[in-house]
C-alpha cells in the first residue's frame, strides 16, 4: 500500500475541490440562491404544493427577466439573478430539518422560502434560528409559530390560519344567516382540531344560539365518508362546517352532494377555494368558501394583482390561480422587498442573513392579495385582509364563480399584537376594528 | 330505532364493497393455498384502470352514461386478465414446490413492486370516477337519502357470492 502516493493524491483532490468552491463563490456575488420548499409529491402536492411552486416560479421567472411592474421592476433581487434550489417538502418534519441544514450548509443558499405543513414549520423554524439563517415561512397555518416563540431570523409572509374561521363566523352574521345546530366534520389532527376550535369559539361569540350538535373526526386521508354523511343527515343540522382540504374535501363533496347533504342548509368550507376548479359543476351552489386572504377570485383589482393574473395565464394557461399561488407570489415579493431594502442600506452588496432579517422586521409590501404588513410576532408575522363568498356555477365560463363576496379588514380578523388567537377569540375579539 | 337502522344500512354498504374486494383473496387462498399479499395492489391497479377508463369515457362523452359501468368493468377485467396469468406463470409457479411461507414472501415482494409500478404509471395525484356514483338515482330510507349505487353494490355482492358458491360446489371444474 503506497501511503505516500495515496496521501498526495487525497491532498491534491481536496485542493482541487477547495479551488472549485472558491471559484464558485466568486460567481455567487451575481446570483441570489433561494431555497424553495413545497410538497411536490404526496397528498398535499396537487392541492397546495405544486400550485405554490407555480406561483413562485411565475414571479421568479418574471423578476429575472425584469418584467414585473413597479415597485418590483428591478431585475431579480436588486439586480442579483435569482437561482432556485427546489426542495420537496414530503417525508416528515425530521427529514425537513435535515434538508434545511443541507440547503444552508452544503448548498449555500442565501435564504429559504417555503413550507406548507404546520408540522414542518414548527420543526424548521428553530433550526434556522440556531443556524442564524434567514427563513421565510410561506404557507403554513398554525398561529403557534410566533405566539409561542420569539425568532430573530424567521418570518411568515402570510397571515396565519386563525383568520379563516373568524372570517367564516363574521360572514354568517353579515349575511344574516341564523344558525341553531351545527354539524362538523374535520380531519383528526392539529389543523382540523384547531380550525373547529376557532370556528366554534368565534360562533359562540357572534351567534350565541348556535350549538354544536355533532362533531365527526375522520382520519386525515380517509377518503370514504359514507357513515359520516349518514350521521350528519340523521342529525339534520342547519349548518355543516368542515375544514377538510385537498383530496379529502373533493371526495367528501362528491359523496355528500348526491345524497343531498349540501343542499337546504348552510355549508361552510373554511379553506376550500383550491377545490373549485377540480370539482367544477360537482360543487353545489351556495356553499360558503374561504381562502385565507383576498386570494383568487377574492383578490381586488390592483396593478400588481392584474399583472399576476395575466402572468399566471401565460405561464399556466387554463389554471385558475387560488390561495397557494397567491401565497407563493406574496412570499417572493416579501423576500424581494427585504433583500432590496438591505442592499440599499449596505451599499448594494449581497446582504447577509442578519441584514435581511433586520430589513424585514415590520415590513409592509403590496402583493396580488392586497397590502400586507408584518404586524404581529414583533414584526415577524404578516397580517392580511380576508374574504368569504358563496359558490355559483357559471355554465358559460365553465367555472365556479364566487358571489356575495364580503371583505374583512386585516385588523378585523387578525388578533392584535400581544394576545394569542385562541384567547382573543375566547374573550370576544378585544381590539378588533371591523366596519 | 332510526339510528339503528341507519347504522345497519351503512354497515351493509361498507361490508358489500369489502366483500367484493376480498372474495378474490379468499378464493386464491382456498384453491391455490397462496396467501396473496399483492391482492391489495391488484385491487389498486384495477381501481386506477377503471377510474382512468371512466375519465376517458365520461370526459369524452363517448356514449350513453349507463354504458360507462361496463366500460369500467371491462377495463378492470382486461387488466386483471393480463396481470393475473403473468404473475402466476411468471413468478408464482417457480415457487410452488417450496414452503408456504416462501410464497408469502414472494407475494409480499410483488406487492412492493406493484405499488411502485402503480405510482410510476398513474403518478401521485388522486383520480376521481364520480359520474357512475350518481347515475342510479336516490333512495330514501329511514328518513335518510342514499344513492341507488350503494344498494346496487349490495346486490352485486350477493350475486357474486352466490355465483361463486355455485361455481365452486356445483360445477365439475369447481369441485
Amino acid at each position: 500500500m503506497n501511503w505516500r502516493g495515496l496521501t498526495i493524491r487525497l491532498l491534491a483532490a481536496t485542493a482541487a475541490i477547495g479551488a472549485l468552491s472558491a471559484g464558485a463563490s466568486a460567481q455567487d456575488d451575481k446570483v441570489f440562491k433561494l431555497g424553495v420548499v413545497a410538497f411536490l409529491s404526496g397528498p398535499a402536492a396537487e392541492s397546495f404544493g405544486k400550485p405554490a411552486w407555480d406561483g413562485v416560479k411565475t414571479v421568479v421567472d418574471a423578476l429575472n427577466a425584469g418584467s414585473v411592474i413597479k415597485p418590483y421592476d428591478q431585475v431579480g433581487f436588486g439586480g442579483l439573478k435569482i437561482e432556485i434550489d427546489l426542495i420537496d417538502e414530503a417525508g416528515g418534519a425530521t427529514k425537513q430539518v435535515e434538508e434545511l441544514r443541507n440547503a444552508y450548509e452544503r448548498d449555500h443558499v442565501d435564504a429559504v422560502l417555503g413550507y406548507i405543513s404546520s408540522g414542518d414549520c414548527l420543526a424548521v423554524a428553530p433550526a434556522a434560528e440556531e443556524l442564524k439563517k434567514w427563513l421565510v415561512l410561506m404557507d403554513c397555518g398554525t398561529p403557534r409559530i410566533f405566539e409561542e416563540n420569539k425568532f430573530k431570523y424567521v418570518f411568515r409572509s402570510a397571515a396565519h390560519g386563525g383568520i379563516d374561521n373568524v372570517t367564516m363566523a363574521r360572514y354568517l352574521v353579515k349575511e344574516g344567516l341564523k344558525v341553531t345546530e351545527v354539524g362538523a366534520i374535520n380531519q383528526d389532527y392539529a389543523w382540523g382540531q384547531d380550525s373547529w376550535r376557532d370556528f366554534k369559539g368565534s360562533l359562540a361569540q357572534l351567534e350565541p344560539d348556535a350549538k354544536a350538535k355533532v362533531e365527526l373526526w375522520p382520519k386525515l386521508g380517509a377518503g370514504q365518508y359514507g357513515t359520516e354523511i349518514s350521521t350528519l343527515l340523521q342529525e339534520k343540522p342547519s349548518l355543516v362546517y368542515s375544514s377538510l382540504w385537498g383530496g379529502d374535501l373533493e371526495a367528501f363533496v362528491l359523496q355528500a352532494a348526491p345524497r343531498g347533504l349540501l343542499s337546504d342548509r348552510v355549508v361552510v368550507l373554511s379553506a376550500s377555494d383550491h377545490v373549485l376548479q377540480p370539482l367544477g359543476n360537482r360543487m353545489p351552489d351556495g356553499v360558503i368558501i374561504g381562502a385565507r386572504g383576498a386570494n383568487g377570485q377574492f383578490a381586488e383589482h390592483s396593478p400588481i394583482n392584474d399583472w399576476f393574473v395575466a402572468a399566471m395565464a401565460k405561464s399556466r394557461p387554463g389554471v385558475q390561480p387560488v390561495q397557494p399561488h397567491y401565497r407563493g407570489a406574496q412570499g417572493i415579493l416579501a423576500v424581494k422587498t427585504a433583500v432590496e431594502k438591505a442592499m440599499a442600506a449596505n451599499g448594494g452588496k449581497k446582504p447577509t442573513s442578519e441584514e435581511m432579517a433586520a430589513a424585514m422586521v415590520g415590513q409592509e409590501w403590496d402583493a396580488p392579495s392586497g397590502h400586507l404588513k408584518m404586524a404581529l410576532g414583533d414584526g415577524h408575522q404578516a397580517i392580511q385582509s380576508n374574504a368569504a363568498g358563496r359558490t355559483k356555477w357559471d355554465a358559460d365560463a365553465k367555472m365556479v364563480k364566487l358571489v356575495d363576496i364580503v371583505h374583512f379588514s386585516a385588523e378585523c380578523v387578525n388578533p392584535p399584537p400581544g394576545i394569542k388567537s385562541a384567547d382573543w377569540i375566547a374573550e370576544g375579539f378585544p381590539g378588533a376594528k371591523c366596519n | 330505532m332510526n339510528l339503528a337502522a341507519a347504522i345497519f344500512v351503512d354497515g351493509l354498504i361498507d361490508a358489500s364493497w369489502l366483500f367484493i374486494v376480498a372474495v378474490g383473496l379468499t378464493l386464491v387462498f382456498g384453491v391455490l393455498n397462496i396467501l396473496n399479499f399483492a391482492h391489495g395492489s391488484l385491487y389498486a391497479v384495477g381501481a386506477y384502470t377503471a377510474a382512468s377508463a371512466a375519465g376517458w369515457y365520461y370526459g369524452g362523452q363517448i356514449g350513453p352514461p349507463f354504458f360507462g359501468y361496463f366500460v369500467m368493468l371491462g377495463a378492470a377485467l382486461l387488466v386483471a386478465v393480463a396481470i393475473g396469468p403473468l404473475l402466476e406463470r411468471g413468478v408464482l409457479r417457480l415457487f410452488y414446490r417450496r414452503d408456504e411461507v416462501v410464497l408469502v414472501l414472494v407475494t409480499y415482494a410483488l406487492f412492493l413492486i406493484l405499488e411502485d409500478a402503480t405510482k410510476l404509471i398513474w403518478g401521485v395525484d388522486p383520480y376521481y370516477a364520480y359520474e357512475p356514483y350518481g347515475l342510479l338515482g336516490n333512495v330514501s330510507l329511514f328518513g335518510l337519502s342514499y344513492v341507488g349505487y350503494d344498494f346496487a353494490l349490495i346486490a352485486l355482492a350477493l350475486v357474486t357470492g352466490i355465483l361463486l358458491w355455485l361455481g365452486l360446489n356445483r360445477t365439475i371444474t369447481g369441485r
